[in-house]
């Protein structure tokens, strides 16, 4: 049964990918201005990707008893706001690539980056409004709320996470990790579209507070994995560059466990690496840190978190998705669970 | 012969005895919860099947705290009230978020304003005939203050069923008002014959719209600005309707 | 075939499994997705649970029924249904659940000294938070380790206790500094070592700190090796003893506190070398041993083993084999998973009781809740056989299935629907007879005496089948495993499974006896809150204090006192009850002996002052509830027994499962799936907690609505995925 549900995951991120890309096309023509915005603006979502997010939108609002149309533009909107956040993540991480290609802002500079990013919010924020004419004014000012919210908590774990970057904080927990990545990636990537979608779905009744556990560990394992990839991925397929974290001194599962289990010398090391610019940071130093989570098993143990609450995942699964009627949807969502830790 | 009913499939029919176990297992790919006979073969795998478990524990911890503030949060809030006139501070917010963007979004935001207000959206498929036909405007949001509202009589020439909707910003005051020509939001098609007459004395303002044969369907928007001031006073919105 | 018409779902029985099976449905959210139809024999609904109320409306039960605090489901079903069913508090004296449910954390044990004294040892368990049926903490795992860690600590506990009570002093509990998390092992090994060096464990403190290492070591256990855990634990247990020994003396009180160390150490011991702490089959992996076996190879004294707490185990579990008493026999798997359950996550109080009989309780509010719901109820149908389907007529990779119920009819009604329940101060209640002006030519069955409820009377007025298709689609089989192999014949001659569960699952009939009387409990030499004993002689092992009762009652002269005893009740040497003609009349008769000579030999050691010097019982104590001040009915004496009410349970739907070493393995689940149309319930099935229970039941009745809706899930069915 769990094998035939991770085969289903790819076939159905294909068929709901195309269709948001097809309904995305309609709020990526081009326009003036041209070639400092509206070029721009379609560049991020053109270069691809798995469309995880609207796809779990999409799942989730049929799973409920939504159709295909009745859930499409919120999925677009909800990809439309991803991009949004990607030009806009890789401007403060610094970063210097994204899906193989050099990130927008390495290519035309910070403030056009930053621009770029704030139309596609806003673009986002169309398709939304747009959901009136389908789904009523009452449902979609609720997803126009529940977006809000999203956006609020993305924007605020990532001013948890770059301050703890500015700050070079060294001391945290694993607690600390996941709340940070509750708000930061898990809204935006799990927990969203489950509500959005079983809002869509059921009408404004659905179990909007256990779909906020199910997308905590669902993203959260989802996240823990994108980290491991980034250490030792393939980088034909993985977005970013390989080992790109222990550059940008982001504060991933391993880091925080390297800095809980290493000697004083040790972490004294990684302070000071951490507090350089990204500039001034050198390959041997990251070469060493790297080697030093492989002694203290850093790897194996974030996989093993993972793991952990992907089972959770499932169990809370299983809470919500039970009562609903069989449907390809579903299986879509429980397989997603094994996919998010098999993928590679 | 009508086929029997028969009991489903059920994907589970025994109790998960130990979750360690069970989770390790699963991590491992196997399908059966009950491999092996789960006495830890070496130390190690022991403590990371402790971590499993720890993890998951830490896991509820974040979460559950995290869904008690965010009740305890929510309790605070559930006194606010969402009529229009409590929303005040959070649509001027709203706005202000919006208004940092340039003006090509503009009937955007105001759109979102509106939705804010529960005034609705502008009900699709009504057929017009093609003289005049109005809506009424919506009225303002009460103020604090005593305002004269802004009087409209709209004058729509058009072969199709066209419909017209103006919104006006909370506190219209301006006398000279001047309507921008209209653009569809995802191309570059314009309405432009379209005009606005000043009020004279008691009169109401005029807004003439005349669309032409063969203008595309769809939906295009333009501002309304106060000459005096140039800054917005309203929107319109005009839907063709031709399918 | 159409998908709007609703799935029909004969439920033959009428107890807590198959109304809980009947409960989850019909819940609204499967949207009238399942047209149930309750068959029951008889006039009442409960199966074992059932009760009556007799003359001055006193209430009949079948034996004692005790809630736990842990009993999850089953408060949850009744919540669940006393919110649906909103009586109104102005009409009914009983309309919130818990108006139906009081604690009653007054446990005693008794002990019979040395010298043959016996002494009840009464304890107040303390309430805890939260009440049973409440939802459980999100990601709450039942573990194994987590029940050593709490029994290590509960140890560290009661030696601080004792400790206490000769320095007046409760220490810390001495745990080594740790600033994050676990300190790390290589500190506790550390000072293990010292302790058992330095022969610290031979002093109080340094028992307590060794304990509270355990309770570190535990909870990881795989970081540290197994033998000197167990050394540990060893260490800790003879120089507990030897501490102790010279205490015990001049405070024989200890003796009762050693008692439950000396058993919990063996329970830790026994549960780390049996590796339970990472054995995916939990507690089933012991399920082959007694209890008592199981702790005595794991260093249990044969003192702790003979004391009341083990003694009350059995009790409670009826577990004689044949009903027995000098052959206590219970799993050990399950017995352990029935302690840690009881004594560690009971919420509010440990024990619960019904505040009227459990029928007026439990079955009347689900009978009102099910009818709304728009169950229908045959009752008077009794089941006589389940005919599958002949297996030539099978299809190649067909599933075997139900093809026909037979039923006997034992009466047919009027007009319509019979309307079971009576009125009892406001309060819907069951009679303790069938109201005969319902039934067509009643009179006749109060003439003739028609013993509806009886396995021997075997009289009817029509025979009825249902098939298949035609009457029915799915079959939920909740009659009690007595029955099954009287109703299921051809199952049991197809099914070699169904044969070996008839085999090793036994059953035991049950006694039970109720006594009304015109002093209180303080009175009688019993001074303090009502409470509940167990592990007294034998018969009669169980009594409780139910004086909360009388006020539900209306007897003109009323008593101030009410007992209720119950235990096994063996069968006859060598002979099948079934075949003994007249067997219930006989059986009845030999519990009323029973009764005369526990209150003429044994009931003074309970009730001291309910004896005469002489040691004769005072019979005129006894209250007659049709006595006024004038007649009397029943001579003095002895005779005046025949006023109160005992009964002998010896029908086999009636008998009570056991948890018989090495029998789990044997018993069917509700979610087995060789039959596609048929499903069992009841607390004989697998079903996850395989004890003689309420709770059992409930869980059962859950399993059997989850094999044919998958609604609820698995997940949802507390302890269902325990250990």
């Amino acid at each position: 049964m769990r094998g035939r549900e991770a085969q289903l995951v790819p076939a159905v991120l294909e068929e709901y990918g195309s269709v948001v890309r097809v309904a995305l096309c309609d709020y990526l023509r081009p326009r003036e201005p041209s070639r400092h915005l509206y070029t721009l603006v379609a560049d991020y979502p053109r270069r691809g990707g798995r469309m995880l997010r609207p796809s779990l939108c999409i799942a989730n609002a049929r799973a409920f008893g939504a159709s295909l149309d009745e859930a499409v533009r919120t999925a677009v909107a909800l990809e439309l706001l991803h991009n949004a956040f990607l030009v806009h993540d890789d401007v403060e991480d610094d970063s210097e690539t994204r899906r193989g290609q050099p990130t927008l802002h390495a290519l035309h500079g910070v403030p056009v980056a930053v621009n770029v990013g704030d139309a596609l919010t806003l673009l986002g924020l169309r398709a939304l409004l747009d959901n009136r004419d389908t789904l009523g004014p009452r449902l979609s000012l609720r997803l126009m709320d529940e977006t809000e919210r999203m956006a609020r908590e993305s924007l605020e774990g990532q001013a948890i996470e770059l301050g703890w970057r500015r700050d070079n904080t060294l001391n945290l927990s694993d607690a600390d990790y996941l709340h940070m990545v509750l708000k930061k990636t898990c809204w935006y990537t799990a927990i969203y579209p489950g509500r959005a979608g079983a809002l869509i779905g059921n009408r404004g009744t659905p179990p909007l507070e256990p779909l906020i556990r199910f997308g905590f560990f669902l993203g959260a394992a989802f996240q823990i994995q994108d980290d491991l990839l980034n250490l030792r991925g393939d980088p034909l397929r993985y977005g970013k560059e390989i080992e790109g974290d222990i550059w940008e001194g982001k504060r991933t599962l391993m880091l925080i466990r390297l800095l809980r289990e290493a000697t004083p010398d040790e972490r004294g090391r990684i302070g000071s690496f951490l507090a350089r610019s990204r500039r001034e940071r050198r390959a041997s130093e990251a070469r060493w840190i790297r080697a030093r989570m492989d002694s203290y098993d850093c790897l194996e143990y974030a996989s093993h978190v993972a793991h952990g609450l992907a089972g959770a995942a499932l169990h809370e699964y299983d809470a919500i998705y039970a009562a609903l009627p069989q449907s390809r949807d579903k299986h879509f969502i429980a397989g997603l669970i094994h996919w998010v830790l098999e993928r590679r | 012969m009508p086929t029997r009913i028969k009991k489903p499939r059920l994907n589970r029919t025994r109790p998960i005895r130990s979750w360690p176990a069970f989770l390790g297992a699963s991590a491992t790919g196997t399908d059966n919860a009950r491999s092996g006979d789960g006495s830890g073969s070496s130390r190690a795998d022991g403590a990371m099947n402790d971590v499993v478990a720890r993890s998951v524990d830490l896991g509820y911890r974040v979460i559950d705290e995290y869904i008690q503030q965010g009740q305890k949060a929510a309790r605070r809030w559930a006194q606010q009230s969402f009529a229009p006139e409590a929303l005040g501070d959070d649509t001027q917010e709203l706005a202000r978020r919006m208004t940092r963007f340039a003006t090509d979004f503009g009937s955007l935001w105001f759109e979102a304003w509106q939705l804010a207000l529960g005034q609705g959206p502008p009900a699709p498929g009504r057929e017009t005939d093609s003289s005049a036909s109005l809506p009424q405007p919506p009225s303002p949001p009460p103020t604090g203050e005593e305002r004269p509202p802004i009087r409209l009589r709209i004058l729509v020439s058009s072969p199709y069923p066209t419909e017209v909707m103006v919104d006006w910003l909370p506190h219209p005051v301006a006398r000279h008002l001047r309507v921008q020509s209209l653009r569809a939001i995802d191309s570059n098609r314009q309405l432009s014959d379209v005009k606005l007459e000043a009020a004279k004395g008691d009169e109401p303002y005029r807004l003439r719209v005349r669309v032409p044969r063969g203008q595309p369907a769809g939906v295009y928007n333009g501002m309304i600005i106060d000459e005096d001031t140039n800054r917005p006073a309203g929107t319109m919105s005009l839907r063709i309707l031709r399918k | 075939m159409s998908k709007s018409r609703p799935i029909r779902v004969a439920v033959i029985g009428g107890g807590c499994a198959a109304l809980t099976a009947a409960f989850e449905l019909t819940r609204p959210e499967l949207r009238r997705r399942y047209q149930v139809t309750v068959y029951q024999l008889g006039w009442r609904l409960g199966g074992k649970g059932a009760s009556g109320r007799g003359p001055a409306d006193r209430i009949e039960e079948h034996g004692l029924h005790l809630w736990m605090g842990f009993y999850e489901n089953a408060f949850r079903l009744m919540r669940e249904t006393y919110t649906e069913l909103s009586r109104d508090p102005k009409r009914c004296p009983i309309s919130d659940w818990r108006d139906a449910f009081a604690p009653a954390p007054l446990v005693g044990v008794t002990e019979r000294s040395a010298a043959g004294e016996w002494s009840i040892w009464k304890g107040i368990l303390p309430p805890t938070e939260g009440l049973p049926g409440d939802p459980l903490p999100a990601g709450h795992r039942w573990t194994v380790t987590d029940y050593m860690a709490r029994s290590v600590a509960l140890v560290g506990t009661l030696f601080r206790t004792i400790q206490f009570s000769r320095d007046g002093v409760f220490a810390a509990s001495g745990a080594p500094a740790a600033d994050r998390g676990s300190p790390s092992s290589s500190l506790v090994l550390d000072a293990i070592a010292r302790l058992l060096r330095y022969g610290e464990l031979a002093t109080m403190a340094g028992l307590i700190q060794a304990v509270s290492f355990l309770e570190v070591m535990i909870g990881s256990l795989s970081q540290y090796p197994e033998n000197l855990v167990l050394r540990l634990l060893d260490g800790i247990a003879s120089n507990a003893r030897t501490v102790l020994t010279t205490r015990l003396e001049s405070e024989p009180q200890l003796q009762r506190v050693w008692n439950i160390i000396d058993l919990t150490l063996a329970t830790v011991r026994g549960g780390i070398r049996c590796g339970l702490l990472t054995e995916p089959r939990g507690f089933d992996a012991i399920d082959a041993y007694d209890s008592r076996e199981w702790l005595r190879l794991h260093g249990a004294s044969e003192e702790a083993l003979g004391s009341g707490w083990i003694r009350a185990l059995y009790d409670f579990g009826f577990s004689y084999e044949n009903g027995d008493v000098t052959r206590p026999r219970i799993s050990a798997g399950q017995a352990l998973r029935s302690m840690l359950r009881a004594f560690f996550t009971y919420r509010g109080s440990f024990f619960w009781r019904m505040q009227a009989g459990m029928g007026d309780i439990v079955f009347s509010p689900l009978y009102e809740v099910l009818k709304r719901r728009g169950v229908r109820f045959e009752f008077f149908h009794r089941l006589e056989n389940v005919r599958l389907a002949p297996s030539d007529r099978l299809r190649p990779g067909e599933s075997p299935y139900v093809e026909a119920l037979h039923f006997g009819v034992q009466a047919e009604i009027k007009r319509g629907e019979y309307r079971p329940l009576v009125d009892v101060r406001g309060l819907p209640c069951w009679p303790a007879v069938p109201d005969y002006r319902q039934l067509v030519d009643g009179a006749r069955f109060s003439r003739e005496r028609w013993d509806f409820e009886s396995h021997w009377d075997s009289r009817k007025v029509a025979s009825r089948t249902v098939r298949v298709g035609r009457d029915f689609d799915q079959v939920i089989l909740g009659v009690g495993l007595g029955a099954v192999p009287y109703v299921c014949k051809e199952i049991v001659a197809r099914d070699p499974r169904w044969r070996a569960m008839i085999d090793h699952v036994q059953t035991v009939a049950t006694q039970a006896l109720q006594l009304w009387m015109h002093a209180d409990m303080g009175e009688l030499g019993v001074p303090g809150d009502p409470m509940t004993v167990s592990g007294f002689v034998e018969p009669f092992d169980t009594w409780a204090d139910m004086g909360h009762l009388i006020a539900q009652e209306s007897s003109r002269r009323t008593p101030r006192a009410l007992a209720y005893f119950c235990s096994v009740l063996p069968d006859p040497d060598g002979v099948d009850p079934v075949r003994v003609r007249d067997y219930p009349a006989k059986a009845s008769e030999q519990v009323r002996r029973n009764a005369i000579r526990f209150l003429s030999r044994d009931i003074g050691l309970l009730w001291p002052r309910a004896v005469r010097a002489t040691g004769e019982f005072r019979w005129d104590l006894l209250a007659d509830p049709t006595d006024s001040v004038k007649s009397r009915q029943y001579a003095g004496g002895e005779a005046r027994l025949g006023s109160q009410y005992w009964r002998a349970n010896v029908n086999p739907t009636d008998r009570y499962a056991l948890s018989l070493p090495g029998s789990s393995a044997y018993r069917i689940s509700p979610l087995d799936e060789t039959y596609d149309n048929l499903t069992v319930c009841g607390d004989w099935t697998d079903c996850g907690f395989n004890a003689g229970c309420v709770e059992a039941a409930v869980m059962s009745g859950r399993l059997a609505a989850h094999a044919i809706s998958q609604s609820p899930a698995l997940e949802d069915i507390v302890g269902f995925d325990h250990p």
